[in-house]
């Protein structure tokens, strides 16, 4: 199935140069307010995650499926679902890339796939 | 500033409390504390929760459960930071008893989980953490302490023994607890080959679903010289929302935040600590609590434990009546279920569960989500 992979769009802080991957008003670094969107890298390294088998209520059907965190090539930490559940152990080296990002959902894979 | 002491204390057990509603069960926990402080009538009243709005459909706790108690009149608050709701509750009630607003307070925190399905009950405990990621992962609440679980194993090389040894203590310590929901003996074994909830988390390694409540009356200028447990102490802390976003996901700023501030209020050290209650959620945020908040170096609390330092008789008795995982974890009670325990240990009260060691100061840690939110409280007994 062909994936949908829509920029990651991130906000980055014009002050100190901060960059997140959540909605931020505020530079929680430095205070500013002056933020502007940013296209974020596609690539980084998976640093934890886990496989949900007991879904909050709106997710219910999906389980099992997997959520990690991965820390962006540029440092921009990211929570995103993660392809497939069979995972071995991330040990911090793990190189993950971009697989779909569409409809709210971000979803990286393995280098590898 | 004013002293303030706990004059009195009272809960429910903890359990699943499907035939009582969560009025019930606050003002049965409220009106022992009460019975057991010895007075007539309240100035103030702090509730903690979590999920009635969800759970219950019922908001406004403040005047309802007010009403209910039968102090219409009286300035009632509700406070709500998850699962550090309860704890967050009663530095509000210090903070309006130190201040010289108020004279007699009932602090009280209730949660009823029993109402929800599963799937609902691990959707409301989300809320704890920011929408926006929920809404784009579907984690849940365990999910994101099962990422610290692996990250925390992996980068000091422990193996889940490690980890489940903290939840076969705690049960060790609920068998003797009264009002603990689970008062049944477990193994590592048992641990090791419960269901797995989130990878690598596993039941045991988990705290139940539970219901109940807890109060406990604070009162202005008393303290030991009345026989009172004084709260020397009250920190509340924050960090960084989000799990994922902190730099060291393994560091409990808030905690660590707010026992370093607690310590400056009491002017004690952490050596001077006889015994703590951490927030045990999952056995891997229990011991993460107790080195970030500094009684341990990273890594090392897994040791502690293995050694028995951590039991009744050990030098630094945790979790003395089973924590969350044991005595069990109605959300927005658990901060006062943790101070009323303190309260026994203190005053010689704790029966079986007594710590051997003479009991002077005990400190207890709330939280909310993983350490976005922390209540410390440091209790002096009245022998000190």
């Amino acid at each position: 199935m062909e994936e949908i992979v829509a920029p990651l769009l991130g906000t980055e802080c014009g002050s100190c140069g901060t960059r997140f991957s959540s909605s931020t008003p505020v530079c929680r670094s430095c205070g500013s307010d002056s933020l502007t969107q940013v296209e974020l890298p596609d690539t980084g390294r998976l640093i934890t995650y886990t496989v949900i088998r007991y879904p909050p209520a709106p997710f219910i059907g999906e389980e099992p499926y997997t959520v990690g965190v991965i820390e962006l090539d540029d440092g921009t930490r990211v929570l995103a679902n993660l392809r497939g559940t069979e995972w071995e152990d991330a040990d911090g080296e793990q190189r993950v890339v971009l697989h779909g990002n569409h409809n709210g959902r971000t979803v990286f894979r393995t280098f590898s796939e | 500033m004013r002293k303030v002491a706990i004059t009195g204390i009272g809960y429910t057990e903890v359990g699943k409390h499907r035939d009582r509603t969560l009025e019930d069960l606050f003002v049965d926990a409220s009106r022992r504390a009460i019975a057991n402080a010895g007075v007539d009538s309240l100035d103030g009243l702090y509730v903690g929760n979590m999920l009635s709005v969800f759970s219950g459909n019922q908001g406004h706790l403040a005047p309802y459960l007010a009403t209910k108690l039968g102090f219409p009149g009286v300035h009632a608050v509700s406070i709500e930071s998850a699962c550090a709701s309860g704890g967050v509750a009663l530095a509000q009630g210090v903070m309006a008893i130190k201040s010289g607003l108020l004279d007699v307070v009932l602090v009280g925190g209730v949660e009823k989980m029993s109402g929800m399905k599963t799937v609902d009950a691990t959707w409301g405990l989300t809320f704890a953490e920011d929408l926006e990621h929920v809404k784009r992962t579907g984690v849940s609440f365990a999910g994101l302490n099962a990422m610290l679980a692996r990250l925390y194993m992996k980068t000091h090389g422990l193996r889940h023994e490690d980890i489940a040894r903290f939840s076969v203590q705690c049960h060790k310590n609920g068998l003797t607890a009264d009002h603990a929901q689970l008062k049944k003996r477990i193994t590592v074994e048992d641990a090791l080959s419960s269901p797995v909830v989130a990878d690598p988390l596993r039941l045991f390694d988990a705290c139940p679903m539970s219901d109940g409540a807890a109060a406990v009356v604070l009162q202005a200028d008393f303290d030991g010289t009345d026989g009172s447990a004084e709260i020397v102490a009250s920190s509340v802390a924050t960090q960084t929302m989000s799990l994922h976003e902190r730099k060291d996901m393994l560091r409990f700023k808030a905690s660590q935040r707010a026992v370093e501030r607690a310590q400056a209020q009491a002017g004690i050290t952490l050596e001077e600590i006889d015994f703590v209650e951490v927030h045990d959620a999952f056995n891997v945020t229990g011991l993460l609590s107790l080195e970030s908040m500094g009684f341990y170096s990273p890594g090392k609390s897994t040791y502690a434990v293995k050694k028995g330092e951590t039991s009744l008789d050990g030098t630094l008795p945790v979790n003395t009546f089973g924590g969350l995982k044991a005595r069990g974890h109605p959300v927005g009670a658990t901060g006062l279920y943790q101070a009323c325990e303190a309260v026994l240990q203190l005053k010689g009260e704790a029966g079986s569960n007594q710590i051997r060691r003479s009991a002077s100061y005990g400190m207890v840690q709330n939280v909310g989500a993983v350490d976005s939110t922390s209540a410390v409280h440091i209790l002096r007994g009245p022998g000190t």
